[in-house]
């Protein structure tokens, strides 16, 4: 026991090749019964967190420990975890391979959401909604059902307290019902 | 000292087995090692998958009595009528793609000593390393009156299957204005928040179809999980159809009568339209029959690695182990399953084992769009497997509609994504 402390403590210190040390793998590997394995979701509300920019995952996962940031269910997991860990499994998440949702398109929809994507979001998101840099996440080929869940949150007033981004907020709070669900089909779509 | 979680350990053990004939060839760091597993449910199952995940090269046998799997979990929604069984029906084809030998056997005996598996099929497979994983069996013992012919009138539907289908076509054939019983059984028993989370599916069904029915739930113990969670939710969901008796107030089942089909507790002789009667519990019957149990029915475990404390080189997981704060459920199985995992790969590749994980999560639906959750994070500690205080908990109460939603949504998407860990 005692060595196997000292072996975690030592590779904590060593910085870039945490992600894969064991010890970061066996914790990474507890996130999968939820976000599917290799972070790569078969579940239509669960997001994909494989292939998201380490920044943004960093970020969001500790905000999540700190309580900055509102989750059902995130903020009770990430409560034992360590800053450094967080760094090391941000790492070890962004350097796996997206791999996109499989979204049965409905042209209508996606038309429509397209034009959202264009007019609404496209400035901070990219033209395809594949920006994945910074605080920006990828959303193209993110499950639909998450996307809503999540701008959900920037209408919703029980949420402003926490709500993640402000300058998103300001551009997305007046979109209508079928707005919403129209570009989170549409970007669901996309590979 | 509990601390026998070391490498020294395992490479004991190898070395040993690798001077029996039989075994020529296996030293440590080894990558051809023998991995059988018996029991292909949660557990089982996802030890086979994270084995051919990270160590290819081990021959991993997967031995499982049925050809199908059905999942408990979301389950109770099939009671009311929100899903059927097929949603929750799953096969081996995967692993056996992935180049697990899958076969379909019931296991009977279990010999430490030479470290053999053998099977109603006649059968003999030898390991290295053995995984136990082999569910719950019931303890009708326990309560006097009780056996297992009782199921004939008063269904358990706590293995899902047959017996969930029955219970859903009682529910369809009783009266409206009829009464339901569910006893909730001695701790532990799989799934610590289930008997709730099925009353509350039953209330869901007769709230539309025969709203002046009833739910009793007979509990043998004084509180329940996620308690203030579900009195909210009934009180939202089912004003006045779910009513709950703790043990101390006389909800513990004393005796049965089969005869008469009543349950007698300390408020005298119980009976109803239906009787759901989830026994009291304990290991799989394999874990008894190979003596990896103790007195208390269960399989005890050292919580650094899930191996036996009664027979070295076998590792029991899921429901069968004894994991103290720990609930039975899949979510933690899986968790188990990949700590043991971790323990073998190391092990056979000569690397230090990493650190045990051990967490659970679990949503309970109580109907549509409402759901809730826990969750726990637990460490060895004095020999035990404990809750690591400050992390972990449960759903807020008094939360907004939008987010009881939102969880049972991704209580959906948990369970695709841990049957897909398992089984796809
Ligand atoms: C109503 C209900 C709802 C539930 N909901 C949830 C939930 O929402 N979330 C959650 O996490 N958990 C839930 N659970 C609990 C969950 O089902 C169990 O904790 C989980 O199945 C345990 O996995 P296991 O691998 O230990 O055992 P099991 O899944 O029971 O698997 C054991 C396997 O071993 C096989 N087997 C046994 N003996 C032999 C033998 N001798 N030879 C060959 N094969 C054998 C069996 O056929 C079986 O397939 C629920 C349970 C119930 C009853
Ligand atoms: C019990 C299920 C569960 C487990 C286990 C779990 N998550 Fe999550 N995760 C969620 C849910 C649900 C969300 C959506 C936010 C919320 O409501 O909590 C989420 C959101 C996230 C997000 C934000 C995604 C985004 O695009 O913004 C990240 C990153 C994440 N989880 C990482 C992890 C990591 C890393 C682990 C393992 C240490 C983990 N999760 C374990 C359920 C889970
Ligand atoms: C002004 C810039 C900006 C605009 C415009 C914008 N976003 Fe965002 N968006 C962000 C930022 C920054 C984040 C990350 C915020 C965070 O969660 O910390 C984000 C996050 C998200 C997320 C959460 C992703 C995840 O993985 O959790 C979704 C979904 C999303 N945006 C959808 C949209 C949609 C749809 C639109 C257009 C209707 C839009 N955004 C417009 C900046 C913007």
């Amino acid at each position: 026991m005692q060595k196997l402390v000292l072996a975690v403590v030592c590779a904590l210190a060593a910085g870039p090749s945490l992600a894969n040390d064991p010890n970061i793998v066996a914790i990474a590997d507890t996130c999968n019964s939820c976000h599917g394995i290799n972070g790569v979701s078969a579940g239509l509300t669960m997001p994909s967190i494989a292939g998201q920019n380490k920044d943004y995952l960093q970020r969001v996962l500790l905000e999540q420990k700190k309580g900055e940031r509102y989750t059902t269910i995130m903020d009770r997991f990430m409560k034992n975890i360590s800053d450094e860990e967080i760094a090391a499994l941000a790492q070890y998440f962004a350097a796996k391979e997206w791999v996109p949702a499989t979204v049965a398109v409905e042209m209508t929809q996606a038309n429509q959401g397209r034009q959202v994507l264009r007019k609404t979001c496209q400035n901070c998101h990219g033209e395809k909604g594949d920006k994945n840099s910074g605080d920006v996440p990828r959303l193209a080929g993110q499950w639909p059902g998450y996307i809503r869940l999540e701008t959900f949150k920037y209408v919703d007033r029980t949420f402003t307290a926490k709500k993640p981004s402000e300058r998103m907020a300001e551009k997305v709070h007046n979109l209508t019902e079928n707005e919403h669900s129209a570009v989170a089909h549409f970007l669901g779509t996309r590979k | 000292m509990m601390m026998n979680w070391n490498r020294r350990q395992f490479i004991g053990a190898l070395g040993t087995t690798s001077l029996i004939a039989g075994f020529p060839g296996l030293v440590f760091g080894s990558a051809k090692a023998r991995v059988v597993i018996v029991g292909g449910g949660f557990g089982g199952a996802i030890a086979a998958r994270y084995l051919k995940l990270y160590a290819p090269g081990i021959e991993v046998t997967l031995l499982e009595r049925n050809k199908q799997y059905i999942s408990c979990p979301m389950s109770n929604e099939v009671l009311a009528g929100e899903r059927n069984l097929d949603s929750l029906t799953f096969g081996y084809a995967a692993h056996a793609a992935r180049g697990v030998n899958v076969v379909h056997d019931e296991v009977t005996a279990i010999d430490a000593v030479k470290k053999t598996v053998m099977t109603q099929g006649g059968k003999n497979f030898a390991y290295d390393y053995l995984v136990v994983a082999p569910g719950i069996d019931f303890d009708y013992g326990a309560i006097e009156g009780a056996s297992p012919e009782m199921e004939k009138t008063m269904l358990h539907a706590w293995k899902a299957g047959e017996q969930t289908l029955q219970l859903k076509k009682q529910l369809e054939a009783m009266k409206n204005g009829g009464l339901v019983i569910i006893t909730s059984p001695r701790r532990p028993y799989r799934c610590p928040p289930g008997p709730y989370e099925r009353a509350a599916q039953m209330a869901s069904y007769f709230k539309h179809h025969k709203p002046k029915s009833k739910v009793l739930i007979l509990d043998h113990g004084d509180t329940m999980p996620k308690q203030a969670l579900f009195e909210e939710s009934w009180k939202q969901l089912y004003p006045g159809m779910i009513e709950w008796v703790p043990g101390n107030s006389g909800g513990k089942i004393l005796r049965v009568d089969q005869k008469k089909r009543t349950l007698v507790t300390d408020m005298g002789e119980q009976t109803a339209d239906i009787i759901n009667f989830v026994p009291p519990q304990r290991a799989g019957a394999i874990a008894q029959m190979a003596g990896l149990t103790d007195q208390s029915g269960w399989c005890p475990i050292d919580p650094m690695t899930m191996e036996s404390t009664i027979h070295k080189g076998i590792y029991v997981i899921g429901d069968a182990a004894v994991t103290n704060d720990i609930p039975k459920s899949a979510h933690a199985a899986a968790s188990q399953a990949k700590v043991v995992v971790n323990a073998i790969v190391a092990v056979t590749s000569g690397k230090p084992v990493p650190k045990p994980q051990y967490t659970n999560a679990c949503y309970t639906v109580v109907g549509p769009d409402y759901g809730f959750s826990i969750v726990g994070i637990f460490q060895p500690e004095g020999g035990k497997l404990v809750s690591v205080k400050g992390a972990g908990g449960l759903s807020p109460v008094g939360a907004p509609a939008y987010v009881r939603k939102a969880e049972a949504e991704y209580g959906y998407s948990w369970l695709k994504n841990i049957t897909t860990e398992a089984f796809l």
